[in-house]
């Protein structure tokens, strides 16, 4: 009988959706670009690349030879690129091939000297990483430093927001009033994030009066200009309130590294981390980001990551070119990807990125490029293309992206350079409404991937749907992910009242079960872990599955 | 029947009294040692000796013989006859006697009352006890204590006790891992002691006594503590092992009669021991243990009792 309402319950649940959805896609369709003739923009020459350069580094400073340090400007703040001044921030990847720990960092040493002699700012490194500020002048010189293996933008993070009812929801509370056994741990629970913007207002009141706060941001600024995580901490907080919070902040790769090492070394028990990573990894749980949660793991911590809230805005499939133009064909004739927003910004990766060697992956030589065009008047309009070059040891990524004062209708396209197979390509859209084509399944973010993360989904902490845009497995490697889901759409101070959506809002609720339950008894992570799964609400299909995991996080038996 | 209304030896100052209950006269040796016989005939046996310058009442007499009693060392009453011979009869009628009255209670020794008191405290083959009284651990509080104990005399000054005690305790919260959680903690000692006496007069004996045992314990986890992780799905368990321990002790058995003793006293006991817990989620049966390797249930018993003693 409930099996039975629960199947309706869905279908008209998903009905509602479904015509909510459907109707502007409806209006757009109607307005829509849909079966005006496109011209195929030529690929770009790609000849003259600096092998030694991405290719958003190699587009920066071809504009500032061209156009001057203004369009370079602009050009980052349309694809969302730190600069600081006439300063660009970029990592510049040391060769650390045959070198020992001692000859690495001397090497390190090396360039960071010939950087600031080429005007380059060093702000921090992390083993064969460099992170600086360089003039887009001075990008190719260091480049050709013959000690450098590459230069690229650091890796991006992006918070995972979409605003606690999941502490009734989860049972939470029969644990905090059970007074703790064989136990006087007082917990290190941290929310590693990118920001606490006004958690000092919280201090006393949603957080608590005292906290650990450690900024690995070049500016030191554990606001960061972001409230994402004092929204994390607060849920941290209500689920395990005598647990110790430790709010840690970073801004790229090379900081996140020094991060997670600085959270070891401090003796914290769990992390909530509510950020996603694109382009950082093969999907199969590997990769630096993942590289730092097996790290985290291996020193007993349990890592609580959000699914991501990619479902909607995710798409993959086998390269398809039908006509054998080189244009990725989505559906029969079709050669575009289509998404309606005031943004959009696209990550693309596809299934070549070889071995990681703990430092890098020994890179693709299947070479594919990415156009972002948007619709105007009649035609499409090429704004944005990534065309990196991809000849046997690069990172199989690009990445594209632009804004408009107003919502349009925004356009993708695959061009194969060149290559020796069909990869499996995959694109996540940010900034902008569900994707056509849509593919959720594999929609998970890095590093939930990693086997060593504890991800979770999101449902609703009042009905236990799951939310749509929740991220769905399986890992590119065929693994189920997520492994729980949680309550999302909860109140928090920063948020508002039930304003705390996405995955975000999910993954503190299960760091903070761990740092309630590790906080009252003896039982290992790994224990906790174990017992969390077997009281699991189990959703959906009966059993672990791609869109609930093993169900909704339940403390009670 | 005869025998009542014979002599019998009197404290000094029962003698008025002894006196006026009826016709009588005061005896006084005469000789080193006479004998007290069992019936008036010098063929008889002799059951007790009398010494130079006792003195006797008798209100009977048999031929030569006088009736009396006596109280021997072990505080026996023994009924005889004593020869005229041997005695200086110091009055019969009752202005003599008690003309010899006011001279006895002249400071001249006659009978010396420690002689002539109930020796209660001598020398006791075997005893039973019961005892209760409070315990106060180190560690887990104090409660109730009680017990019992057989008492095996070697010598007079010397005997061996074999008892059984049980201390309990309700211990509360603490933050020492190292110890046992709140709940209620039995202590049972099987207990061999060597016990010195030293009788201090006729009716008290002050101890002291020291030995080993083995000690049966039990400890039942807080009803409230078990209750509130069960309806968490977990069940706690917590037990601790029995031990071999020590103690030293001192003591007082006051005689009220022969037989029977209040008895007050106290005892240090040293024990260590290990114990340990079990945490078990009852879904996935995940469980979680440990030790605690170190123990003391040491304790400080105290109280009193009754002894009946054989």
């Amino acid at each position: 009988m409930n099996k039975t309402i629960r199947r309706y319950g869905w279908l008209v649940f998903a009905g509602l959706v479904a015509v909510i959805l459907l109707l502007p896609v409806k209006a757009r369709v109607q307005e829509s670009p849909q079966g005006t003739v496109f011209m195929p923009p030529p690929p770009e020459h790609q000849k003259d690349l600096n092998p030694k350069l991405d290719f958003a580094l190699q587009r920066m400073t071809d504009i500032y030879a061209a156009e001057g340090i203004e369009k370079v400007r602009e050009y980052a703040a349309q694809h969302k690129i730190d600069m600081k001044g006439d300063y660009i921030r970029v990592i510049a990847e040391a060769d650390s091939g045959g070198l020992g720990s001692a000859g690495l960092q001397a090497r390190v040493s090396i360039i960071c000297g010939e950087i600031e002699a080429l005007g380059g700012q060093v702000e921090t490194s992390y083993e064969n990483l460099i992170q600086h500020l360089a003039h887009p002048g001075a990008i190719q010189a260091i480049s050709q430093l013959p000690t450098v293996r590459f230069l690229r933008l650091p890796l991006k993070p992006f918070p995972m927001i979409l605003t606690s009812e999941g502490v009734a929801k989860t049972g939470a509370g029969t644990w905090q009033a059970v007074t703790p056994y064989r136990t006087t741990e007082k917990v290190k629970v941290c929310i590693l994030d990118l920001g606490f913007k006004g958690y000092m207002s919280l201090l006393g009141t949603e957080l608590p009066s005292s906290v650990t706060v450690k900024s690995f941001r070049a500016d030191n600024d554990i606001e960061g200009g972001e409230v994402h995580g004092a929204a994390c901490a607060e849920i941290v907080r209500d689920m395990a309130p005598d647990a110790d919070l430790y709010l840690v902040n970073f801004n790229t790769e090379v900081e996140h590294h020094q991060a997670v090492d600085w959270i070891i070394d401090q003796g914290v028990k769990v992390i909530s981390y509510s950020i996603g990573w694109t382009n950082a990894g093969d999907g199969k749980g590997t990769g630096p980001i993942c590289d730092d949660v097996k790290k985290a793991s291996d020193a007993g911590i349990i890592w609580c990551n959000s699914a991501g809230n990619e479902a909607e805005r995710h798409w993959e499939g086998i390269f398809s070119d039908s006509d054998a133009d080189n244009w990725m064909n989505f559906s029969g004739s079709d050669q575009h990807l289509m998404t309606y927003g005031s943004k959009c910004y696209a990550s693309m990766n596809w299934d070549d990125w070889g071995t990681w060697n703990g430092s890098s992956y020994s890179g693709s030589n299947n070479d594919y490029n990415l156009y972002l065009y948007y619709w105007s008047g009649g035609i499409w309009h090429l704004i944005d293309s990534s065309t990196g070059s991809q000849n046997g040891n690069d990172w199989p990524t690009e990445f594209v992206g632009a804004w408009a004062s107003v919502p349009l209708y925004w356009a993708l396209y695959i061009y194969k350079h060149s290559g020796t197979r069909n990869c499996k390509l995959e694109i996540f859209i940010s900034g902008s409404y569900p994707t056509e084509y849509n593919v959720p399944a594999g929609s998970i973010s890095i590093p939930a991937d990693s086997r060593y993360a504890v991800t979770v989904g999101a449902t609703d902490c009042i009905t236990d749907a799951l939310h749509y845009y929740s991220s769905r497995g399986p890992t590119h490697d065929g693994r189920v992910k997520p492994d729980f889901t949680a309550p999302s759409g909860v109140t928090t101070q920063t948020y508002g009242d039930r304003n705390f959506y996405g995955t975000s809002a999910a993954a503190p609720h299960m760091a903070g079960a761990f740092g309630l339950i590790s906080g009252k008894a003896p039982f290992s992570v790994s224990q906790i872990k174990a017992i969390l799964e077997g009281r699991a609400l189990d959703l959906g299909t009966s059993g672990k599955d791609n869109l609930y995991g093993i169900g909704r996080l339940k403390l009670t038996k | 029947m005869k025998r009542i209304g014979g002599l019998s030896v009197i404290f000094i100052g029962f003698l008025a009294v002894g006196l006026i209950a009826g016709p009588s006269v005061i005896l006084k040796v005469k000789v080193q040692t006479a004998n007290v016989r069992t019936e008036p005939d010098m063929s008889s046996a002799a059951v007790a000796q009398v010494k130079l310058g006792t003195l006797l009442e008798s209100s009977n007499k048999v031929g030569d013989f006088y009736e009396i009693s006596i109280i021997d060392k072990d505080g026996r009453t023994v009924y005889g006859f004593i020869h005229a011979s041997v005695v200086e009869v110091l009055g019969s009628e009752e202005e003599k006697v008690t003309k010899e009255v006011k001279k006895v209670k002249e400071p001249e020794p006659m009978i010396k009352p420690q002689r002539v008191e109930p020796a209660y405290a001598e020398f006791k083959k075997m005893g039973l006890g019961l005892f209760v009284g409070a315990s106060s651990t180190s560690d887990y509080g104090s409660g109730l204590a009680f017990g019992a104990n057989f008492y095996l005399g070697i010598t007079k000054n010397i005997g061996i006790e074999v008892g059984g005690l049980r201390m309990q305790t309700t211990s509360k919260d603490n933050d020492d891992l190292t110890k046992l959680s709140k709940g209620k903690l039995a202590i049972m000692p099987l207990q061999l002691s060597l016990m010195a006496r030293f009788p201090l007069g006729a009716k008290i004996v002050p101890y002291i006594a020291a030995g080993g045992g083995y000690y049966l314990n039990s400890f039942t986890l807080d009803a409230a503590i078990v209750k509130s992780w069960d309806d968490l799905g977990i069940d706690l368990e917590e037990a601790i092992d029995n031990a071999f321990g020590f103690h030293f002790g001192a003591g007082l058995d006051f005689f009220v009669n022969p037989n029977i003793a209040i008895s007050a006293g106290v005892k240090y006991c040293l024990a260590k021991t290990k114990g340990s817990w079990t945490m078990k989620e009852q879904v996935s049966s995940e469980e979680t243990k440990g030790t605690l390797p170190d123990l003391k249930l040491n304790a400080l018993v105290f109280g009193a009792g009754l002894k009946y003693f054989f």
